[in-house]
């Protein structure tokens, strides 16, 4: 494995505990971190949040990785499942280090 | 399949597939032994079901299924084995001596499903204005109609166990009514390939593979926390941690079901499912990758002999259309004045 991959892997999989953590911690799914998968959806069939939970979410995200998601970040196209979210910090991260393109996926829609 | 796709995407489609087997349990000890086989927490409100799977002692998964609470009893929901196998497996795990009755409803109704952003609206046409409302993942009867309101295409679904002896009439209402909706009768890979789309669970793809619940990524639908059929596997593989785990990914190319995935030379996995997205104009597939290569956002793994290239994905890769409608503000027959995102980006 090249170093850039493994360094990709290794911070992937941290920011996804910290998001099952936060999940656990301050929206009080209740289950065990380990039991939330990366294709685990947000709403519905799998953790069950709603869209208070979805404000607290955007919250803890911006509280956690020190990001400034714009309001619009409530939209229904990335609030879909865990690694959606894990894809949402790491492209910030990205785009903050100024290798990627800001606008995706961070420009969202509001859903009606 | 493109036709259909659009239909299923964009406006509604219809369909009698999948193979779905629909079990009513009733009894004294029906919860007990439901409780016994079933993987997630039975709790839930009359009216409303929960997606689960079923296990075998290895904790391999054998069938997709919704589990429902209905008056004194409960539905069971289920695609994979046969309405006998599933009988069997139930009446297998009850106590001897059990008070169970089990009434296999697919023997005298047959599925009829409707699936699509404006799956609804036709919905309120045929069988009344009030099933718009009807929550996800909740069931209502009318018209001794069993209306599920479901799906595993990331629309507006809607699955209906219509008795046999009027489903001829229905379906030619259906039709009828669904003229206005460009209504389409789409088939199994149709559906399937929009399951994959989505990330929702294939028990006829995937789920083949005698794979646990942690291996399919899809442990939200089991519970560590009560003993059942397999329970005692899914601990001791909770406690060896993950090894693999079934990883979506896209390419311009295709890959096929058992293709080796590599990264470099070495084999980290290989294809479980594979389709081509119409709306996507891309190959989508899901694998089962080693540990720690099954993350998404990974764009140096090749895929079969041609040595294609992949790159792992968090599904859904479609912004869903039912996302954004909303059953009072919009109308297919208005469809064109209103300002959707694309489907696909």
């Amino acid at each position: 494995m090249t170093p850039e991959l493994s360094q990709y892997i290794s911070r992937r999989e941290e920011v996804l505990n910290r998001v099952r953590t936060l999940l656990v911690e301050r929206l009080h799914v209740e289950r065990d971190p380990d039991s939330i998968d990366p294709d685990t959806p947000l709403f519905g069939t799998g953790l069950g949040l709603d869209s208070v939970d979805a404000v607290e979410m955007v919250v803890s995200l911006e509280d956690t990785f020190g990001l400034k998601l714009p309001d619009d970040a409530l939209g229904r196209r990335v609030m879909r499942t865990v690694g959606k979210l894990v894809d949402l910090v790491l492209a910030y991260e990205k785009a903050a280090a100024g290798e990627g393109n800001t606008n995706v996926p961070l420009v969202l829609e509001v859903g009606s | 399949m493109d036709t259909a796709m659009n239909a299923l995407r964009m406006g509604v489609a219809w369909t009698t597939d999948p193979p779905t087997v629909c079990l009513r349990i009733a009894g004294q000890d029906a919860f007990s032994t439901l409780d016994r086989v079933c993987p997630a927490d039975l709790f839930v409100r009359d009216g409303q079901v929960r997606p689960t799977v079923l296990l075998n002692e290895q904790g391999q998964v054998f069938a997709d299924v919704y589990i429902g609470q209905d008056d004194d009893g409960y539905l069971l929901i289920s695609e994979g084995p046969s309405a006998e196998t599933l009988v069997e497996h139930v009446r297998s795990h009850a106590a001897s001596g059990s008070d169970l009755t089990i009434e296999d409803l697919t023997a005298s109704h047959s599925l009829i499903s409707i699936q699509g952003p404006y799956a609804w609206e036709l919905i309120g046409e045929v069988l009344g204005p009030d099933l718009i409302g009807l929550p996800y993942l909740y069931f209502y009867r009318t018209q001794d109609i069993l209306c599920l309101r479901g799906g595993k295409t990331g629309e507006y679904g809607y699955d209906l166990f219509v008795p046999q002896a009027s489903v001829a009439d229905f379906q030619a209402r259906l039709v009828d009514r669904g003229a206005a909706f460009d209504l389409e009768r789409v088939g199994l890979p149709t559906l399937e390939q929009a399951a994959l789309e989505n990330g929702f669970f294939n028990i006829r793809r995937e789920g083949k593979h005698n794979l646990t619940p942690m291996e399919l990524g899809i442990l939200w639908r089991v519970s560590y926390r009560k003993e059942y059929v397999g329970s005692q596997a899914l601990l001791e593989e909770r406690a060896r941690g993950p090894i693999r785990r079934a990883t979506t990914m896209m390419s311009e190319f295709e890959v096929s079901e058992g293709d080796p995935v590599f990264w470099a030379d070495v084999v980290i996995g290989s294809v479980l499912s594979a389709g081509y997205s119409p709306m996507a104009n891309a190959h989508v597939s899901i694998a089962i990758l080693d540990k720690p290569y099954y993350h998404a956002g990974v764009e140096e793994y090749t895929a079969g002999v041609e040595r294609v290239n992949v790159t792992t994905v968090s599904p859904p890769v479609l912004v869903n259309r039912s996302l954004y409608i909303n059953p009072q503000r919009h109308t297919y027959a208005t469809r064109g004045r209103d300002n959707f995102p694309a489907i696909y980006e």
